[in-house]
């Protein structure tokens, strides 16, 4: 025993919900997987992990660090070398065919991976198209995935491929909590709990597992059951018809696990505790709802009855997150905004953001469109995931070979074919293929980058008029969420009474914005034109330190400006001055969003402001992310 | 080359006593986490990492190996090790000292976690593994300057391994996995961005270093400094004897480490700390056991007792205090454990 690298299963303390959404897929692994949802420090690692000592099933690890071409599989250099054909090397998805695929923090997987992810989750097949290769195989993935939603919400696309949720249980009893010490001391200590009595409790275990495995082969679900499925998963308004199917996979084996061959109505709620919160549109009356706790779910929820609320007049949900998802499949620059963890319901929110009843109240965060600097054909650092951009790293997406070396990120494929004429004059090393440094290409990739966003805010008296201030400070909180979510970096400049400040020079810290934000007075004269020049300045600023830095200006106002730099020009020639050297700098790019009122006379200074700007203009009310359809409507319109 | 380098000794480090003990805690108990220090610059915490190098003990590896695994522990071994272990069932072993690693800020992914070895893989063919930075630091403590400032995609590397204690490479041709279990350290300007929160979680303790304000102090640091610029060679001998004694001293706490008892009393009490300071997870009550238990054992007792809970808990809940994004952070008051102790002792009276 002193050789086990991993706890055991059996000693894990309480987790039971947990513990039980494993073991319905061990015994039923068309169920298609758990999501494990909760803080960290709570053994959700260490459960999936411990899972070896329960099943012959394999634990495929995917890595955070996972490359494309491992995840699918690749081009063979040894044998493609050696033999001079082309082999194919199996990737992670085909190791993980018909064994688990555990992913820890499974939000954190970039987004090129998961959109990969999710195409083999949707088709049960891996297709490969890539290095000179073509090849199609059968996939089907018994998923585990890890997340902590409150800090990081996994994509929605995503999460419907989990059959599961489990959300991690609290150990607020002492007892509890000593016991976990004291067991995960001794694991430590002696690098395992050997013990005969441990190996006991794995062996029943396992031929329970055995047992239900058989038991669920005789188990019929009959026109009566399915009805009531049915009715269960319309009454909890999840989205789409996976619910329906992992139901009743989840039936079978709960009763299975109950050690039944009859399914029991209490089956189905139990089923629905674990199939459905994390697939449910709130809106449904949860009243009749099975009795434990689906108030845990926030962040799914929260979302959805956001978007819910958004858009009640013109229920198009159906369409419009079927529309996300195959968008993502395509083009992963276009992220839905569903990933923003909004919170927009009035008692979580008074948790969690205080407003201090100074200078003007902050209005509450929603979800806000997508939007992004442009890609553009320049290479940079970094990473995020706001724009997609060419990059120097070795991770994203391989898009097509170089001759230019740079970071020994070896592009087999084109290497090979560089290689390929030559052959025949090359002197034999013992390899098929001969190659030389002349050879060599590497890989072009391209991944997502962050966003460095300068706010540029209003504070003037102006703003104090008909809850504007509260508006526009919502505005910033949502968009400094977005934000967070997306890693960017954040500046923030304020305007008013006699001239400009910045308040927040760029930082990686958006809640430092956050916090500023509630402090932000509103008085005096509107110096918009000293605003946006602040605003510009800091951004060149930071160019000039970083090249590859891709800044977006976002001026939040009702463009009154009253007040102009130099004294002698009129403010409103001044800002239209302004306004065209900042559409001068094309590093940068704008946007304008428009406070005033929202009635179709506010195309007033704050539209002209953008135009000479050439940046994009926006009323508060469409940059919240379920009015996409609107800008889409007007930006035609124009 | 011929010049050897004299790092700053240890004990010649004025002040910031909180720094020093959290870095003595973890040589002394290694899983306790690492160790994350905020502060300005100038304020002594690189000096006090480097330094620590001259505390470290040896440690015995099997020779030859790139991870350089522990001859003793089977179960952390890389895959080379155990092939060579199960053919000959004996290592040649080597002592070495426990390493300190940089992980530069610009590091790129592929120098993190390890790569494909571009030469073998071109001129014979052959996929070999080229061990990154992770493989350096197993066994040894990564030490991450500016750690707020690493780019996202290198932390989500770290918060992999740190999570396993091994690095699994799965790219560029290479699927591979090896040992990567450290000892963390990383510094950090909170003006300068925040860190995030998973990787905050990592650490097991932390530290708020400030400027020294006592004048005197300051001279004497200046002097110090001073001196040891002149001749660092001169200046590390003069204390030498206390390096050493400090090493030593660490070196007998380690031993005795796991003799030192901890009673169900005590670690009721840090149930009871971390559910009132409203904690999540187990983190943070595994580390103050570790953290208070490496204290003990410092100190030469035979248990741990209220003292070196109250000792030990600021450096365990400074950095957990704040749980979700966005929310306000608040902040740990260490008299808040005095209370809640102090109160269960009341009520079982």
């Amino acid at each position: 025993m002193s050789e086990r690298s991993y706890f055991p299963f059996c000693e894990i303390v309480k987790q039971n919900d947990i513990k039980e959404a494993l073991l319905l897929n061990l015994i039923n692994p068309k169920i298609g997987g758990v999501l494990i949802d909760g803080y960290g420090g709570s053994a959700k690692s260490v459960i999936c992990e411990s899972l070896r000592d329960i099943t012959d099933k394999k634990i495929v690890k995917l890595p955070l660090n996972i490359s494309e071409d491992r995840l699918t599989g690749s081009i063979d250099i040894e044998k493609t070398m050696k033999t001079g054909n082309t082999h194919l090397e199996k990737g992670v998805l085909s190791s993980a065919d018909n064994e688990i695929l555990f992913i820890d923090d499974v939000a954190l997987l970039p987004d090129n991976i998961t959109d990969i992810l999710i195409s083999v989750l949707s088709t049960g097949e891996l297709r490969l198209e890539r290095d000179g290769i073509s090849d199609l195989s059968e996939c089907r993935l018994l998923m585990i995935g890890t997340m902590n939603s409150e800090k990081n919400p996994l994509r929605k696309s995503m999460t419907d491929y989990f059959g599961l949720y489990a959300k991690v249980e609290k150990l607020n009893a002492p007892q509890d909590r000593l016991d976990i010490m004291r067991i995960r001391d001794e694991f430590d200590r002696s690098g395992g709990i050997a013990d005969d009595e441990l190996s006991e409790k794995t062996e029943s275990l396992r031929k329970s597992i055995k047992e239900a495995q058989e038991r669920l082969k005789k188990i019929e679900i009959n026109e009566d059951i399915l009805q009531a499925i049915v009715d269960k998963v319309i009454k909890s308004n999840a989205e789409g018809h996976r619910a329906d199917l992992v139901m009743k996979e989840a039936v079978k084996a709960i009763a299975a696990f109950h050690e039944r061959t009859e399914i029991t109505e209490d089956d189905i709620d139990e089923a629905a505790y674990f199939v459905l919160p994390h697939r449910m549109r709130p809106g449904a009356a949860p009243e009749e709802e099975p009795p434990q706790p689906e108030e845990e779910e926030q962040d799914d929820d929260q979302e959805q009855e956001q978007e819910q609320d958004e858009q009640q007049q013109e229920d198009n949900d159906d369409e419009s997150s079927g529309k996300d998802e195959q968008e993502q499949e395509q083009e992963p620059e276009d992220e839905p905004q569903d990933d923003e963890e909004t919170d927009n319901e009035p008692d979580s929110s008074q948790g969690k953001f205080k407003s201090i009843p100074k200078a003007f109240e902050t209005g509450e965060a929603f979800q806000v469109m997508d939007f992004s600097h442009e890609k553009d054909r320049k290479t940079r650092k970094g990473s995020g995931r706001r724009t997609q951009t060419k990059t120097t790293s070795t991770s994203g997406r391989y898009i097509f070979p170089t001759m230019n070396r740079r970071n020994n990120d070896l592009a087999l494929d084109a290497t090979i074919r560089a290689a390929a004429p030559f052959q025949k004059k090359r002197e034999d090393n013992g390899m098929k293929i001969v190659i030389k440094n002349e050879d060599i290409r590497e890989k072009v990739r391209q991944k997502k980058i962050s966003n460095l966003l300068v706010f540029v805010v209003d504070a003037s008296g102006s703003m104090g008029a008909v809850k504007r201030m509260t508006e526009a400070k919502g505005a910033v909180l949502s968009l400094l969420k977005d934000a967070y979510v997306k890693r960017d970096k954040v500046g923030m400049v304020t305007f008013s009474g006699e001239g400009a400040q910045v308040v927040l020079p760029p930082t990686r810290s958006t809640e430092r914005g956050y916090r500023l934000l509630e402090d932000i007075k509103t008085g005096g004269k509107t110096p918009l034109n000293a605003g946006i020049e602040k605003g510009l300045r800091v951004i060149e600023n930071q160019l000039r330190q970083n090249p590859d830095v891709m800044p977006l200006l976002i001026v939040i106002t009702d463009g009154r400006g009253n007040i102009s730099i130099d004294s002698s020009k009129k403010p409103a020639q001044e800002l239209m001055d302004i306004g065209e050297m900042v559409s001068k700098e094309k590093r940068l790019e704008t946007m304008v969003i428009d406070i005033e009122n929202n009635s179709m006379t506010s195309f007033g200074i704050a539209g002209k402001l953008a135009a000479a700007m050439k940046a994009k203009y926006y009323r508060l009310d469409e940059i919240k992310g379920s009015n996409i359809e609107m800008i889409v409507r007007r930006e035609k319109a124009q | 080359m011929s010049k050897r380098v004299y790092p700053y000794p240890f004990t010649a480090i004025i002040g910031q006593e909180d720094m020093k003990l959290g870095l003595i805690l973890n040589i002394i108990d290694p899983k306790i986490g690492g160790v994350l220090a905020f502060g300005e610059k100038g304020t002594a915490k690189s000096t006090a990492v480097r330094a620590m190098a001259g505390l470290l003990p040896e440690i015995g590896t099997v020779k030859g190996c790139r991870y350089g695994c522990d001859p003793k522990d089977q179960s952390k071994m890389c895959e080379e090790c155990k092939e060579k272990f199960s053919g000959a069932g004996v290592f040649e072993t080597e002592k070495r000292s426990m390493k300190v690693v940089d992980l530069p800020v610009s590091a790129t992914e592929d120098r993190v976690v390890g790569t494909l070895d571009l030469e073998e893989a071109i001129h014979n063919g052959k996929k070999r593994f080229e061990p990154g930075i992770l493989a350096d630091a197993n066994r040894g403590i990564l030490y991450v300057d500016e750690v707020n400032l690493l780019d996202d995609h290198i932390v989500d590397l770290l918060l992999d391994s740190a999570a396993m204690g091994v690095n699994t490479v799965e790219r560029e041709g290479i699927s591979y996995s090896h040992p990567a279990s450290f000892i963390l350290v990383g510094t950090m300007n909170p003006e300068e961005g925040e860190l995030r929160p998973q990787l905050l979680d990592r650490f097991g303790l932390s530290v708020r270093i400030s400027s020294i304000t006592d004048p005197q102090e300051r001279v004497k640091i200046i002097k110090y400094r001073n001196e040891y610029d002149a001749d660092p060679e001169k200046f590390s001998e003069k204390f030498k004897d206390s390096d050493a004694e400090l090493a030593k001293k660490i070196v007998s706490a380690r031993q005795r480490l796991y003799d030192v008892e901890i009673s169900d009393e005590i670690l009721l009490s840090i149930a009871k700390v971390s559910v009132a300071l409203e904690i999540e997870g187990h983190r943070s009550d595994l580390t103050l056991m570790k953290a208070a238990r490496a204290y003990a054992a410092f100190n030469e007792k035979t248990s741990v007792d209220i003292e070196d809970i109250k000792k030990t808990a600021s450096l365990v809940y400074l950095h957990r205090m704040r749980s979700l994004p966005f929310e306000q952070a608040k902040e740990f008051d260490s008299s808040v454990i005095g209370e809640i102790i102090g109160a269960k002792e009341v009520a079982g009276e």
